[in-house]
């Protein structure tokens, strides 16, 4: 084996012999044989990363519009302190003394409160249980405390949409004070309870009512044959004051349907 | 064995995805490796080809490579079944084979009684060049894989799938022969 080992005569005089000839790949050939050994190696992730983010966008695109659709469609959430208010379920003066009796609890352990955690606790009524009763004509106070309730992404749909009415609408609603919520951070809790008493008192003044979906929901055939049954009841600032919504909500509404203002 | 060879430390580094350990390699083994095909072959257009598929077959058996022999040997292996592949495909290695010794050791004859002028310009790499094409397949590859591939007898003959000692016969003929036609150009 030794022996095999042994180099049967000398390579080096034979290598520059063959060397002389001075031939080499070309370089075209070196170029595609290293490109080729790296593509090899690439990490495969590589490879995958942007169809693999394109999809990962496209996933989140589709979530958040699932979850905003979700939302518009999620029935009115009511908050816990605003559940003690039925309780008393008296006229919308009483929602005014339940907010100031928070108020005051408010301020007698706001600090304690303050750094507790957050315990909203949230409950849920669907737009059916609302809209027969407001078709019904319930009781129009109860209905009115009923709408103090609302709260959530609705809620601020409908403080937004009231703003808009406004413009149009000059009699402002009676300012209600902002509300701390005893248990949420003064800042969060004030626009919320401000909105809220807003809406109460929209529906006090003008009868009409907004309950969430179910009113949003209203044909316009319906609501045209509420602002002439105002009218002809003799609530002719109300019926105006629908008018003007209903306009905002279907300006063309009249003019297709031939009809005048009611 | 192989443990030691610093080209198997880059082989086994290019398979772990390390690209600069092939471009190591691929400088090192490049020039002997063409010069290999190219006088294994002797067509110019097709060594190109084969030179191509050989690192091919080493970029994709990388992941089989393992260093129980030089890579050398392992490099030249392929190197060597690829040239078998291009002979089968042309059918060249058969009439080289078909070819018996006295006629080879009658062509290596002919280099001696070559040209005049060519012995006289002392181009002894150029009348190497021809007598190698004239030797037998197999102890031209036992030449060029000892010389270019640098190759021991015992790596040669497992190359080439014979005994050590046919590798060592076949050696000393290509070298006898190779040397009757460099005459005294041809080295010590």
């Amino acid at each position: 084996m030794e022996k095999d080992r042994e180099p049967p005569f000398p390579r080096e005089p034979w290598q520059r012999l063959l060397q002389d000839r001075g031939v080499d790949p070309p370089e075209t050939t070196d170029a595609r044989i290293r490109a080729k050994a790296q593509k090899a190696v690439a990490p495969r992730a590589a490879r995958w990363w942007l169809p693999a983010s394109l999809a990962a966008s496209f996933l989140i695109a589709v979530l958040i519009v699932q979850s905003q659709y979700g939302r518009e469609e999620k029935s009115t959430v009511l908050t816990e302190a605003d559940l003690a208010a039925p309780a008393a379920s008296g006229p919308p003066a009483a929602i005014e003394d339940s907010s100031l009796a928070r108020d005051r609890a408010a301020e007698s352990g706001a600090a304690e409160r303050r750094d507790s955690a957050p315990s909203e606790l949230h409950y849920e009524i669907a737009p059916e249980e609302i809209a027969p009763e407001l078709e019904a004509g319930a009781n129009e106070e109860r209905i009115a405390t009923k709408g103090a309730f609302v709260s959530g992404p609705e809620q601020e749909l409908k403080a937004a949409s009231e703003m808009d009415a406004e413009e149009i609408d000059p009699p402002a609603p009676p300012p209600v004070p902002a509300v701390a919520l005893p248990d949420m951070p003064a800042s969060a809790a004030a626009p919320k309870i401000e909105a809220t008493h807003e809406g109460a008192a929209r529906t006090r003044e003008t009868g009409a009512l907004w309950s969430g979906p179910a009113a949003n929901h209203r044909t316009p055939e319906a609501w045209y044959a509420e602002i002439e049954a105002l009218r002809k009841a003799g609530r002719i600032a109300e019926a105006d004051a629908e008018l003007a919504l209903f306009e905002a909500a279907y300006p063309d509404w009249l003019k297709q349907q031939g009809r005048r203002k009611p | 064995m192989g443990e030691g060879d610093a080209d198997a430390q880059l082989m086994l580094r290019y398979a772990a995805g390390d690209a600069r350990a092939f471009d190591e390699l691929y400088a090192a083994h490049r020039g002997a490796l063409w010069r290999f095909i190219r006088r294994s072959v002797r067509e110019p257009a097709a060594t190109d080809d084969v030179f191509q598929e050989c690192w091919s077959r080493v970029i994709v058996n990388r992941e089989r490579y393992r260093p129980e022999a030089r890579f050398a040997t392992w490099l030249f292996r392929i190197a060597h079944n690829c040239c078998m592949d291009h002979w089968r495909k042309t059918g060249r290695r058969d009439r080289r084979e078909s070819l018996d010794e006295d006629a080879i050791a009658a062509a290596a004859d002919e280099s001696l009684d070559g040209p005049v002028d060519a012995l006289r310009a002392g181009e002894a790499s150029e009348r190497l060049a021809a007598a190698l094409e004239r030797l037998p397949p197999e102890q031209r590859t036992a030449f060029l894989l000892y010389v270019e591939g640098g190759l021991s007898v015992a790596e040669i003959g497992e190359t080439t799938d014979v005994n050590p000692e046919t590798a060592k016969s076949r050696l000393r003929y290509a070298v006898a022969r190779l040397k009757q036609a460099l005459g005294d150009d041809a080295p010590d």
